[in-house]
């Protein structure tokens, strides 16, 4: 490459003559610098006009509410002590299905992604299974496992696993063989370059898998909940749907993606950080 | 009957580095080309021969003095110019014929017309039996024929290419040179022709422009007599190698020594 | 919004046939044996034998062509919906900086929020069945073709649109000869993804509120406990799923022959 291509010049040329541009062309070109208060003023001017909406009658509040009325309804459920057991529940489910998930999915994928000729033959299986819904085993896993924690355990655990195990297989897959033949050549042995080749070179994607599995297991588990369950989050949502009583509804769902949307912040943050060696 | 077709007064171009500070890079250059002329423009990295053939185009606004193409201001891309650009950028998901047919597309020209005109210029620039191949199939020689008969086939006058073959192994890169020669000669466009290789600068040109860097400016034009045509030998002749040796100093007085390097 | 929605299939799929076929072959043999092994009631867990003898019988029955239609209906139309939508919506926010960031929020929104929690809500605006399964599919779909269009349109090469430029290509023009097909493969990785969450919001619609499409029939035939009818159920929207995700690989292997092959 040569050193004259530094300029960018893709802009059409601006001839000299042009004035100073108009004062909305330079407000425009100042937010273009500006993200995150385009960000705010355009959640907030959503906000607004949903409130506005609802007082004058425009958006019946019945159906869509109000930003002041589920503000109410948040401070009613977080004073209350309805919420907390709901809860727990789905903290629960949520923690054990994706950890064994996980484990699981890790292990499998390691084997999967290292013996070819298994990987080959679980190919089919796993995708088929991986394209697929997964969410719709659930009633059967109901009819399994009943109506408690163990049916949601499961469906958390099916929505984690694919998702980790498709990143981990690809990310063994793509471990660069030259290093693992330069390992051998140095008759590195099999646990070395396990541990000190396969498992470093894998773990960018293991990572891209535990965050897109994460957002699976808040789906799994909520959608299982709404669909049968005695308690969770999903159980509470789906009861106050019922009720017809959209200002908690809606605060249940913006607690819920409020959480899910900061725990795939944080793991993608970790993601970063553990592929920062990577070339992007 | 000379006749300036290029016209280039007291050019100034300014871009912003990346820590927002302004860089000169050209600085009051004076330039005429004439009708029909081969220049080439060489010079290091850096020194705002690519700015200048792209301000040329109107790609790129300069920021004091004027350039005029046929007597008339520049203030971006017009139909008597176009450019063949380094590491041919071309379309990928373009066929070659589409490729070449791009800037008559864009002028709205029907398809069975700019289709006929593109397999003209694929005789041309020699690509008979690969107009359906995409990009990546072809080599590199091959590609850059494409970015020349795009280029060619909006019938330009003036034909401005940013080293065109500095992608190219050596080999390709001298039967090229050699092609150029002939289209050039075939269709008496006028050529402005930006390289750093110094070899590749006096074989083509009429004239060599060379420049240098921060800020960019013409360090010296040297006309080159040789005769024409010219073939690859005429790299043996002794006033060509006097020309390069020549160049070749002027180029490299211009390197800032180790001791300004560290000054700064 | 800057990462790219990467859908692994195309990545880890490998290419040897028979013994893909073998573990096909294998998996279901297992599974023929487990109850048997297992000592289980086939309506608890119904072997692959009895699960397709299941659904002949109720193809025989005529109770799947119309449900299999109305299900190919939702997800044709939301997937649709989805790619115009999403394309459209990227361009924009790919070219327009402050349209990019003003949709950001929304984008974040869909992004992060089970979607199965606003379906009851979905179901008060638009009604229960079609509109709502078809609202909430979209709603899924919709955010990959999104996000990925709008990275797409942004890293669009600087020398492809030099080009536009010097070929003296008007907007438009641009915008249609260089920056769309500029950006297609990431678009198209979008849609890919886009596959797969429209079935899922298709499915789970019909789960939740319909009555008709090849989800409602899962529901109702879990409602009875009818265990070998409910897997008949899955294996089709596995099948679907599977073809669909398969003609959309040729398609997009189609769509981008003039790529160099990976790898």
């Amino acid at each position: 490459m040569s050193g004259s291509t530094v300029i960018t010049p893709t802009a059409p040329p601006v001839p000299d003559q042009a004035a100073a541009p108009a004062m909305g062309a330079r407000v425009w070109a100042q937010l273009g610098e500006r993200p995150r208060l385009v960000r705010t003023a355009s959640a907030l001017s959503f906000i607004a006009a949903w409130q506005v909406g609802s007082m004058t009658g425009f958006l019946d509040e019945r159906f869509y509410s109000s930003p002041t009325a589920v503000a109410a309804a948040g401070a009613e459920l977080f004073t209350g002590t309805d919420m907390l057991p709901h809860v727990v529940t789905t903290g629960t489910e949520l923690l054990v299905g994706y950890g064994l998930g996980v484990v699981a999915a890790v292990l499998v994928g390691f084997v999967l992604g290292y013996y070819r000729v298994i990987g080959t033959l679980a190919d089919p299986v796993v995708m088929a299974l991986y394209v697929t819904p997964r969410l719709a085993i659930y009633p059967v896993l109901v009819i399994w496992f009943g109506l408690g924690l163990g049916s949601k355990i499961v469906m958390v655990f099916l929505g984690t696993f694919f998702m980790v195990l498709i990143n981990t297989i690809s990310g063994v897959k793509d471990v660069d063989p030259s290093l693992i033949r330069a390992a051998r050549s140095f008759m590195a042995p099999r646990s070395f370059i396990l541990r000190k080749v396969m498992i470093p070179g894998a773990i960018p994607s293991i990572m891209t898998g535990l965050r897109q599995g994460f957002s699976q297991a808040i789906i799994a588990v909520i959608t299982a909940e709404m669909f049968v369950s005695l308690s969770g989050m999903g159980n509470l949502i789906s009861t106050y749907g019922q009720a017809m009583r959209t200002d908690a509804l809606l605060f249940l769902v913006l607690l819920v993606s409020s959480f899910a949307y900061l725990a795939i912040r944080g793991l993608s943050a970790v993601e970063r950080r553990l592929s920062s060696w990577r070339p992007s | 009957m000379s006749e300036t077709v290029v016209e280039a007064r007291d050019v100034t171009i300014r871009y912003t580095s990346k820590n927002n500070s302004s860089v000169l890079a050209v600085d009051g250059l004076n330039l005429s080309i004439e009708r029909g002329e081969f220049v080439t423009i060489v010079g290091s990295s850096g020194c705002g021969k690519t700015s200048f053939l792209y301000a040329i185009d109107g790609l790129l606004p300069i920021h004091g003095g004027e350039i005029r193409v046929h007597g008339g201001l520049v203030n971006g891309p017009g139909r008597d110019r176009a450019v063949v650009f380094q590491e041919f950028a071309l379309l990928p998901w373009r066929s070659v014929l589409d490729n070449i047919a791009f800037g008559l597309e864009i002028r709205k020209v029907g398809k069975a017309e700019r289709h006929a005109k593109a397999r003209e210029l694929v005789d041309l620039v020699g690509l008979n039996g690969f107009e359906d191949r995409f990009p990546h199939e072809l080599s590199g020689g091959m590609r850059q024929r494409v970015g020349i008969a795009r280029a060619l086939a909006i019938e330009p006058d003036i034909l401005l290419m940013d080293e065109p073959f500095g992608a190219l192994d050596a080999q390709t890169r001298e039967s090229m040179q050699e092609e150029l020669l002939q289209i050039w000669q075939k269709t008496g466009k006028t050529v402005v022709f930006v390289t750093h290789d110094i070899d590749e600068a006096i074989y083509l040109a009429d004239r060599v422009v060379v420049m240098r860097a921060r800020p960019g400016r013409i360090r010296e034009i040297l006309p080159v007599d040789l005769p024409r045509p010219r073939t690859i030998d005429v790299k043996a002749d002794p006033r060509f190698v006097r020309m390069r040796q020549h160049l070749w100093h002027l180029l490299h007085d211009n390197e800032p020594t180790l001791a300004a390097v560290q000054a700064s | 919004m800057n990462a790219v929605l990467e859908h692994p299939v195309g990545r880890a799929l490998s290419s040897d046939r028979s013994l893909k076929v073998l573990g096909v072959a294998l998996f279901f043999g297992a599974w023929e044996l487990l109850p048997w092994v297992l000592g289980l009631d086939s309506f608890v867990l119904p072997p692959p034998s009895v699960i397709v003898v299941t659904l002949v019988n109720e193809i025989v029955a005529g109770r799947v062509t119309e449900h299999l239609l109305v299900t190919m209906a939702e997800y044709g139309l939301a997937l649709g919906l989805a790619a115009v939508i999403g394309i459209s919506l990227g361009m924009l926010a790919g070219r327009v900086r402050v349209f990019d960031y003003a949709l950001e929020p929304f984008v974040w929104f869909l992004y992060s929020t089970p979607l199965t929690a606003i379906y009851p809500l979905l179901i008060l605006w638009v009604g229960l069945g079609f509109n709502s399964v078809l609202l909430i599919a979209f709603l899924l779909a919709v955010v990959p073709v999104i996000v990925n269009t709008t990275v797409g349109v942004k890293n669009v090469p600087e020398p492809y649109l030099r080009v536009g430029h010097s070929f003296m290509a008007d907007r438009w023009q641009l915008l249609r000869k260089v920056v769309l097909p500029g950006s297609f493969p990431l678009v198209l990785a979008g849609i890919r993804l886009a596959t797969g969450r429209a079935l899922t919001g298709v499915v789970i619609g019909e789960m939740f509120g319909a009555n008709a499409g090849l989800g409602f029939r899962i529901a109702e035939n879990a409602a009875r406990i009818r265990v070998p009818e409910v897997f008949a159920y899955l294996l089709l929207i596995v099948a679907f799923g599977v073809v669909v995700t398969q003609a959309f690989g040729a398609l997009e292997a189609r769509l981008l022959r003039y790529q160099v092959r990976a790898r």
